[in-house]
């Protein structure tokens, strides 16, 4: 997996390209989501990797997003859903390009055991390309401000 | 499947089923290791051994590895001229005590694990550490935009930028 970091701040620029509706919390919390209902498990017990492999899946990602979905009022529960598990898509859209040397991400668990991915960059590259990553969503928050900044300056006369 | 129908159904029912897949993963993921190699040596002699628990370097040479898991520190042994550390063009030399790494054996008779390939990560810890801002941001939001009403969660108007259209139709602030 690459980082949370990398994963919230892809999250924040495809919101800010694709301005996604209210409530774009939750899109960067799907964005996470994967990881965070099985990386705690299997680093604070290791024994836990084999179970935790096939909740790191679009299935299992579903199921979380319907899941935390259901906890909201009856009008809010489609776009939350639909939030969260576009954020998810997202984050595993970012997991396949990366490259094992062991195991991989099993995308269709649990239907099939078999893993797939591009292997473009290893899971630590990540953190490497971190402060190109942040500049990008740094200067799309700068450039939005400050439009938003001038908007509102012309608004008042 | 959003209706109020059947909702504590569907939530038990959803809850049942996560314990249900990490069990039915853990059965499908059952990893060769090498306390199992050595239950029936010949069996498993020219086996790859891959999957190793969050493993650590404790030491490392020329001529073996030993790293950390569960049961205690595993020896792997380097055969002469390796060469099958990742990324390309990487050395042993590069690996170093309390580094994470990934590694393919092989198990050999009479009883020990030889090094096929591996990559050292020394990066995974501070991966994990920095992962941990990001959720204590999002957590934060959260707890401006989301309160609990009447039995369900409820997200609240954002009302701070009424005058800025685009915000009242757009995002919470970020």
């Amino acid at each position: 997996m690459p980082d949370l970091v990398t994963h919230f701040a892809s999250a924040y620029l495809v919101n800010r390209g694709w301005k996604i509706a209210r409530g774009a919390v939750f899109f960067y919390l799907g964005a996470m989501l994967p990881d965070l209902i099985t990386r705690p498990f299997h680093i604070l017990f290791p024994r836990l990797l084999p179970a935790t492999l096939g909740l790191h899946t679009p299935f299992a990602a579903f199921l979380a997003c319907w899941l935390i979905s259901l906890f909201f009022r009856v009008d809010q529960r489609k776009p939350v859903f639909w939030l969260l598990f576009s954020g998810s898509l997202l984050h595993f859209l970012l997991d396949a390009a990366q490259r094992h040397l062991t195991g991989g991400y099993h995308w269709f668990f649990p239907i099939s055991g078999q893993t797939y991915s591009w292997g473009f960059i290893w899971p630590e590259d990540s953190i490497r390309y971190l402060p190109f990553t942040l500049l990008a969503a740094g200067l799309v928050f700068a450039v939005g401000r400050w439009r938003k900044r001038k908007r509102r300056f012309r608004a008042n006369g | 499947m959003f209706s109020n129908r059947y909702r504590s159904v569907k939530i038990l029912g959803i809850l049942l089923l996560f314990p249900s897949l990490a069990w039915y993963s853990n059965r499908e993921n059952r990893f060769l290791s090498f306390a199992e190699c050595m239950r029936d040596p010949t069996r498993y002699q020219g086996a790859e051994v891959s999957n190793f628990l969050e493993p650590r370097i404790l030491d490392v040479d020329d001529r073996r590895l030993l790293i950390s898991q569960p049961d205690g520190p595993l020896e792997i042994r380097i055969p002469k001229g390796f060469d099958g550390v990742f990324p390309e063009g990487a050395e042993i030399a590069e690996l170093k005590p309390g580094d994470s790494l990934e590694a393919v054996t092989v198990f050999r008779l009479p009883g020990y694990l030889e090094l096929k390939a591996i990559r050292g990560a020394p990066l995974r810890r501070l991966k994990i550490v920095l992962s941990i801002l990001p959720v204590l941001l999002v957590g934060f939001i959260l707890l401006r935009t989301v309160r609990w009403r009447k039995g369900f969660l409820v997200i609240l108007p954002d009302t701070s930028e009424a005058s800025d259209k685009s915000d009242r139709s757009g995002n919470f602030k970020l």
